[in-house]
């Protein structure tokens, strides 16, 4: 059998074993579900709707609860106000996240709210308690109702917000980068595992005798790498049913999975050669898992720097290394924040490794498959056998 | 009638290690070649080497009167010592691989595939996991991958390691079969006794280097060795050194080296002045003894467990 067909009949038999596999489809499975809940909830809860706040207070004065339904109203937000029966009822009602915020009206009004939470609804009570006392000194000062509250009525500003979808995006690109992050991790093991049985058993023997190592080494990765596009296309189809139904994606999000789905391809490539290669190295399957960990730390590594954000700096910088490229760029292009420059130098870094480790991956696989008995360090491996 | 295959002057180092040091071999159509030697004495390595699995330091390997290429190897069969199978794969997609990685095409190799499985009894595991296989099953499988695409050549590399009596008995007919169809054959084994009356011909290893080779009979012929037998356990003292000496002791009897001028009968003589002697014959070496000999070695290199290390 030539190069080609040997590499194609070896990935072949990777799908189709993988297909006969109950793990296989679990993951399939929770992809999808997981992809769908995403489609699906945000439209069920609703999501763009506005929020509803709930407020305790004690000793209220009677227009406080218009003043901070105005002043929500700026934000989109909703109040529901209960009253108390003293402060220590608000102050532990606050701690019980029974109320998200508290007030206690008196000569100098407080404010109770847990520490770091609910900046807008804070501000948005400041200003109905600043409006109220404003009012109270206005009539103090001899103006009726109704003058004060023509004085008052002159139109809040509006809130023009820049790039309404970053949010949207930036989730996205966290999804995007935890499923990519997973199934690099799941496929790479799978590669090693797989080498290293074919290995111990001595499978590699018999097939070595018919196909040259190298068609033996990219047929699994080809056929690793058609599941993990399978697997993938798992958690894109309800994407592309929500696109099919007339629903939207975060702007920019749509070109970002298409995009960050060719460097998916890049990475699983350079991943799976590599694990392939490495998988080699050991007598039994056991130690495939350490035999990987270098590969594994990267990814890990990888995946613990994008949650600083995809538009960090350090991520800036990741996105041209092709180990940590396939995580950060996909990201980074569903963030919205990768540049062209940035685009063009990842691919050619990326696709540089995938050549070189290719070859790497062609001498040390070649070489260790065949030397059985004991673990092999990679710089024996490498070194001239004579 | 088949090409003969020729290894020419075979020499492999691993590291420092000499693994082959100018082994020749000539694998012709119609007979039995046994690759024999103790454990860890270059035959598997020769035969990864004949595969083209590994790549030797020295020497080449010949089919038909040329250097032996990737098609020529693709019609050989090549069945490793350990089981050599995906376990997690069906019995009949496993061989159907095999076929179709040897070039065969789908319906060929599957029809292939049914075939050799009725033939070694397992027409009806077809369906079955080989994981689901006893260990014999599971060796049959391994045998019909070597053998699904009807190969010219069919290597075994220890085909009869774990196997009961009646699978030796089962694949030895195969064997046969192969070579009376004017293919060629060639199998290795550390268990010399057990191969004995299957192999013709025969290159003996150890250490990496020929230490015996030709036809069976002509080597136990040449030898001016022989050996009376008897059923009954002779001690030490019975017999005096300068006429035989005791080289194995087992439940069913003894078994004597004689002296070079020991005349047989003197010294049945001395083992009937201790015991009743019911069966005796003279005899030329077994091949363990022929290799003992040859190599200077005790038996303790052919009883010793196989060793962890490098497969050589």
């Amino acid at each position: 059998m030539k190069g080609l067909g040997g590499a194609r009949l070896v990935a072949a038999r990777e799908i189709t074993e993988a297909f006969r596999r109950k793990s296989f489809w679990a993951i399939v499975g929770i992809l999808f579900l997981g992809s769908t809940a995403a489609m699906v909830v945000p439209a069920v809860v609703g999501s763009g709707g506005s929020t509803t706040y709930t407020v305790s207070v004690v000793g209220r004065t009677p227009t406080f609860d218009q003043q901070l339904t105005a002043a929500l109203g700026a934000i989109d937000a909703r109040v529901k106000v209960h009253d108390a029966p003293d402060a220590a009822t608000v102050r532990q009602v606050v701690h019980d996240r029974k109320a998200d915020v508290g007030v206690i009206f008196g000569d100098q009004p407080t404010i109770v709210v847990r520490a770091g939470q609910h900046q807008q609804l804070v501000a948005a009570t400041q200003q109905a308690l600043a409006i109220g006392a404003l009012s109270s000194r206005l009539e103090q000062a001899g103006l009726g109702p109704g003058d004060v509250a023509r004085a008052l009525a002159s139109p809040g500003a509006t809130i023009e917000r820049v790039d309404p979808g970053r949010s949207g995006r930036v989730a996205g690109a966290f999804a995007i980068s935890l499923v990519l992050y997973l199934l690099l991790l799941t496929l790479m093991m799978q590669v090693a595992n797989g080498t290293a049985i074919e290995k111990a058993n001595r499978i590699s023997e018999v097939l070595l005798a018919i196909v040259r190592p190298g068609a033996l080494l990219f047929g699994k990765v080809l056929g690793v790498t058609a599941t993990g596009v399978v697997a993938l296309l798992g958690g894109l189809v309800p994407v592309i049913v929500k696109l099919g139904l007339g629903g939207s994606l975060p702007n920019g999000l749509g070109g970002a999975v298409a995009v960050g789905a060719f460097w998916f391809l890049l990475g699983l490539t350079l991943y799976l050669t590599l694990a392939g290669a490495l998988g080699a190295l050991v007598e039994r399957q056991e130690e495939a898992g350490s035999a990987v960990s270098p590969l594994m730390a990267v990814l890990i590594g990888t995946f613990i720097v994008l949650q600083t954000g995809p538009d960090s700096p350090v991520a800036a910088v990741l996105a041209y290394f092709p180990l940590s490229s396939p995580l950060v760029l996909p990201a980074r292009l569903a963030a919205g924040v990768a540049s062209p420059a940035e685009i063009v130098g990842s691919l050619v870094t990326g696709l540089l490794a995938v050549a070189l480790a290719f070859r790497f991956a062609t001498v040390v696989y070649g070489r260790a498959i065949v030397r059985t008995g004991r673990r092999l360090k990679l710089g024996e491996v490498l070194r001239p056998a004579r | 009638m088949a090409p003969t295959l020729l290894a020419k002057g075979i020499s492999q180092r691993f590291g420092s290690r000499v693994v082959l040091d100018n082994v020749d071999l000539e694998v012709p159509p119609g007979r039995v070649i046994g690759l024999l030697g103790p454990n860890g004495a270059g035959k598997t390595t020769l035969m990864r080497i004949l595969f083209g699995v590994l790549a030797p330091d020295d020497g080449a390997v010949e089919w038909d009167g040329r250097p032996a290429g990737d098609a020529d190897r693709r019609a050989w069969g090549y069945m490793p010592q350990e089981r050599g199978v995906y376990r997690d794969m069906r019995t009949r997609d496993f061989l159907t691989f095999v076929a179709r990685l040897h070039g065969l095409d789908k319906t060929t190799g599957r029809s292939r595939a049914q075939g050799l499985l009725d033939q070694l009894g397992l027409g009806d595991r077809g369906g079955d996991k080989i994981l689901d296989l006893s260990g014999g099953m599971a060796q049959r499988v391994q045998l019909a991958a070597a053998m699904v695409h009807e190969p010219t050549l069919l290597v075994l590399d220890e085909p009869f390691a774990g196997l009961d009596p009646v699978a030796t008995d089962f694949l030895s007919r195969v064997l046969e079969e192969h070579v009376q169809a004017g293919r060629n054959l060639l199998l290795s084994s550390h268990q010399l006794d057990l191969v004995e009356d299957l192999c013709e011909t025969i290159t003996l290893l150890h250490h990496g280097t020929v230490v015996l080779q030709g036809d069976v009979r002509d080597l136990k012929a040449q030898s001016a060795e022989r050996y009376l037998r008897v059923d009954v356990r002779v001690e030490d003292d019975w017999v005096s050194p300068h006429l035989a000496e005791v080289t194995e002791r087992t439940v069913g009897g003894s078994r004597l080296r004689l002296a070079p001028a020991a005349d047989p009968g003197v010294v049945l003589d001395a083992v009937r002045a201790h015991a009743a002697v019911g069966s005796f014959g003279v005899e030329a070496p077994t091949l363990s003894e022929l290799f003992l000999a040859a190599a200077g070695e005790s038996r303790d290199v052919l009883d010793a467990d196989r060793q962890p290390g490098v497969t050589t």
